[in-house]
């Protein structure tokens, strides 16, 4: 019991502490909530990270090895944002429209429905998604249950192996980070407990909705529309059901790709060399979580970093963009990376897929994956609705149009995956398409919020809400504030 | 006032005709069916499991040795065409049970025909065999089977008695229609490993159309009329907002419902028993229980030690792989067996009675299917599973 309330208490308390001395101390609901929901992600990450890279050969001290870097690094963390803190803690009251605290109300108590079911389900059942234990478990359960930190390595290694144990499987080349975060949660319940392993997952729902909730009040979306974002958000049934059925990667790649891009917005907007880390840190945890992970972080980073650019140094920008690029892939391929033999085997047709019978079928799939399956109410159609009637809003607000980018540019890679490679097997037989989908979910919603904004409709300049020039003052840098 | 009343006449209209279509309901179809035949419970033979009549019903008291239950009706002159609505009422049918329909032609009478069926909504089931091309021609025999649900039930726990009460087939009609939506999109949908990428494919029956897509016909074609037909932008906006916001909610009850449904089946299986016992119920119980007879069989080997694990399918070998943990395993998919150095001492689990190589006793080797051989003992065979050691030797 213990054990298990380290293992969730320690990421929580260094992301939480990060978020707080990156961002500066929360003050009011909607900053804690987005502490609280981005430091939940960031911070389990985190600890993952650090443990995979101490890596103790032997797991009997690990937690406590782990654990204590970890909570280090925590207690360092809210230090510092202790120190930072603003004299002034409350921030100025927002009023509350007639009806919003009710409607805020109802949308809570739904998504609490949700919670207590997702919650009883994840609690009960054995590990049940073939992916799950197929690619991340299967890792993390052989470590927890041998005691040993054991590498896992290409199968002709394993053949060759000698004194050291090496481990193989067939997933052997995926990226470890989420099997690394499972271990660590393994460790915590001191045994293979599969739902103890997964229940994470609620928790990531949970801290998705916070976080997301948080960081749109920040950007001054109101309450009321914060509050059905995030009901709209909590509701979608596919999102749920990779929380239901905890395991897999998608989720924790949607959140990481909403953080990423939610706080590039604050950063922009308030110029905190905190927000750019916190946005980093969600970019770069993308390609440790999946294999996509690599080609989003390229869809985010190159919209979002190109607008810091001059105009004149765009054309530059992309080429220098496209030298990089080059480059990192030159190099992937001398060092035989996980991503180049995965792209290859794609690209190919050697990992078992096949080219589209026609590209109406595979359109076909991935209109009925987004429109008539039941895998998100009505989101798409709603949001194609939003970008029409929003649309000189759109225009206006310039880094919209670099999250809508960021949107368009990563549906488009998953519409040209299908279509032009031999993966249109799993568009047909809907095994991957939707799952891809899902990671952009989080930033699709943010996007139709954010065009709700008030501000992004009268003028299009997309700032968070400001604090009034003494608080700032106060506070020793600029800050956010919101309720 | 009148444009408010022909505006409201026109959505609901609208709303009507996508109801008629979605729900396959043909437009000169009476409201109830012309033709009907319905047979009671106590009218089918059981050919798997142990069933007794009582009055009208059929009990099912017991499943037959693979955990099934089927119980037909032969002698039968059905015109496929004539009475394609199925309609299926039970008593007590517990959830972890999945239904098939199975029918034979006499164009055919040696195949049988299996489809899936949706789970009944309160003991009620409806079909729309239209759906399945071999529903044609002369039917001369029907029946239901119930299983343990495939992918999410432990098969040892899937059985509790119920009883089969009605089975109709009858000609199409808005009141069947209606029965078939009733159980396309309201009813028990089980977790399905296909869950987790698609909800809709993830089921076994075949689906209908979709009712989201119906929703957002409805809300289009609405927003569309009030865009059209009333003035004063911002008003109907408001109500398009309110509309979309209501539609949004009624799905997602919707959802919420199945989820409780799904979740209601989980803890009828896992609720109140400790995760040592809960482990042990898995819908591979088979698979485990082979992975767990291997553990015994190497109990105390060298960590080190490899385990080649090959099985008749790549669920079961991954499953079985995953069972076997912490033994260092290697799928032979991906390993292949390596040189005889590197195979030597080492074990190799063969799951499935055609999976990987076969086993002469004669040359103590195992035989590839190019005929080369690897040189083996046997350790263990147990139903589905062969275990055996490596030895020196063997053919390239």
């Amino acid at each position: 019991m213990m054990g298990t309330l380290l293992a969730w208490s320690l990421p929580l308390l260094l992301g939480v502490g990060g978020w707080a001395m990156l961002r500066g101390w929360p003050r009011g609901a909607a900053a804690w909530s987005a502490a609280i929901g981005g430091g939940f992600v960031l911070g389990n990450l985190a600890t993952a990270a650090v443990l995979g890279v101490l890596h103790p050969a032997r797991l009997d001290q690990a937690q406590a090895l782990a654990g204590s870097v970890v909570a280090a690094l925590a207690l360092g963390a809210w230090w510092r944002a202790w120190r930072q803190r603003p004299l002034l803690l409350r921030p100025p009251l927002e009023p509350v429209a007639p009806g919003e605290r009710w409607l805020v109300a109802v949308l809570a108590a739904l998504l609490l429905v949700h919670a207590i079911v997702l919650f009883d389900e994840v609690r009960l059942r054995p590990l049940f998604p073939w992916d799950a234990w197929w690619v991340w478990s299967v890792r993390a359960k052989a470590w927890a249950l041998s005691g040993q930190f054991d590498p896992v390595v290409a199968p002709p290694l394993w053949l060759a192996q000698g004194e050291a144990l090496l481990r193989t499987g067939t997933a052997w080349n995926y990226p470890p980070l989420l099997a690394w975060l499972e271990l660590w949660y393994a460790l915590g319940a001191g045994n293979w407990n599969e739902p103890l392993v997964n229940l994470p997952w609620f928790g990531l729902w949970l801290a998705l909705l916070l976080g997301c909730y948080g960081q749109w009040r920040q950007l001054g979306v109101r309450r009321a529309v914060a509050a059905a974002g995030t009901y709209a958000l909590g509701s979608l049934p596919l999102l749920e059901v990779h929380v239901a059925l905890a395991g897999y990667a998608d989720l924790w790649l949607a959140a990481a790709l909403v953080i990423a891009a939610l706080a590039w917005l604050q950063a922009r907007a308030s110029g905190r060399w905190g927000d750019w880390i916190l946005a980093g840190l969600g970019a770069v945890a993308l390609p440790l979580l999946k294999f996509e992970g690599t080609v989003w972080l390229l869809c985010l980073a190159l919209p979002l970093l190109a607008d810091r650019l001059p105009r004149t140094w765009r054309r530059w920008g992309l080429g220098l963009a496209i030298v990089a690029i080059a480059l990192v892939t030159a190099l992937s391929v001398l060092l035989d990376l996980g991503w180049v033999r995965l792209a290859r085997d794609l690209l190919s047709g050697a990992s078992g897929g096949r080219t589209a019978s026609s590209s109406f079928a595979v359109l076909r799939a991935l209109g009925e994956g987004l429109f008539a399956q039941y895998n998100w109410h009505l989101l798409w159609p709603l949001l194609g609705v939003l970008l029409a009637w929003r649309w000189d809003a759109l225009r206006r607000a310039p880094e919209l149009r670099r999250i809508a980018l960021a949107l368009l540019l990563g549906l488009g890679f998953v519409v040209a995956l299908f279509l032009l490679t031999p993966a249109a097997k799993w568009a047909e037989s809907y095994t991957a398409v939707n799952r891809l989908v899902l990671q952009w979910v989080g930033l699709a919603v943010s996007l139709g919020v954010l065009l709700l904004r008030p501000s992004t409709a009268a003028s299009g300049a997309l700032k968070p809400v400001t604090l009034a020039p003494a608080d700032t003052a106060a506070a020793g840098s600029p800050s956010s504030a919101s309720e | 006032m009148t444009r408010a009343l022909l505006l409201a006449a026109g959505i609901a209209a609208w709303w009507l005709g996508l109801l008629a279509v979605f729900c396959d309901i043909p437009w000169r179809a009476p409201l109830r069916p012309t033709l009907l035949y319905s047979l009671p419970g106590s009218a089918f033979d059981e050919k798997l499991g142990r069933s007794h009549s009582l009055d009208e019903e059929l009990s099912i008291d017991a499943a037959g040795p693979d955990r099934s239950a089927l119980q037909t009706r032969t002698g039968e002159r059905i015109d496929a065409t004539q009475q394609p609505i199925l309609h299926y009422r039970f008593g007590r049918l517990p959830r972890t049970l999945e239904l098939s329909f199975l029918f034979r032609r006499a164009d055919s009478p040696d195949d049988v025909q299996v489809v899936g069926l949706p789970w009944p909504v309160a003991g009620r089931g409806s079909f729309d065999l239209r759906r399945v091309p071999e529903w044609r021609g002369e039917i001369i025999e029907f029946g239901l089977s119930e299983f343990p649900t495939a992918q999410s039930v432990p098969p040892e726990l899937g059985f509790r008695p119920f009883s089969l009460d009605v089975v109709t087939l009858e000609s199409p009609s808005w009141q069947g229609a209606l029965a078939i939506k009733r159980c396309d999109w309201f009813g028990y949908w089980p977790w399905a490993l296909m869950s987790i990428s698609a909800l809709g494919p993830d089921a076994t029956a075949p689906r209908g159309h979709s009712l989201v897509l119906m929703v957002t016909l409805g809300l289009a074609g609405s927003f569309a009329l009030l865009a059209i037909g009333a003035g004063g932008a911002r008003r109907w906006l408001r109500l398009g907002v309110v509309l979309a916001a209501l539609a949004w909610l009624a799905l997602d009850l919707r959802w919420l419902a199945g989820l409780a449904m799904r979740h209601a089946v989980t803890r009828e299986l896992y609720a109140g028993k400790a995760w040592s016992e809960r482990q042990a119920l898995v819908p591979d119980s088979d698979v485990r229980a082979a992975a767990l007879a291997v553990h015994q069989a190497l109990d105390g080997i060298d960590r080190r030690t490899r385990v080649f694990v090959e099985a008749n399918s790549d669920y079961n070998r991954a499953r079985l792989v995953y069972h076997l943990q912490p033994l260092n395993t290697g799928p032979a998919n991906i390993t292949g067996y390596g040189s005889e150095e590197q195979r030597r001492g080492a074990y190799l689990v063969l799951y499935g009675t055609d999976a990987g190589p076969t086993y002469d006793a004669s040359r103590r080797a195992l035989v590839q299917a190019d005929s080369s051989t690897l040189a083996a003992e046997p350790v263990l065979e147990q139903g589905h599973l062969r275990l055996y050691r490596f030895l020196d030797g063997g053919t390239p």
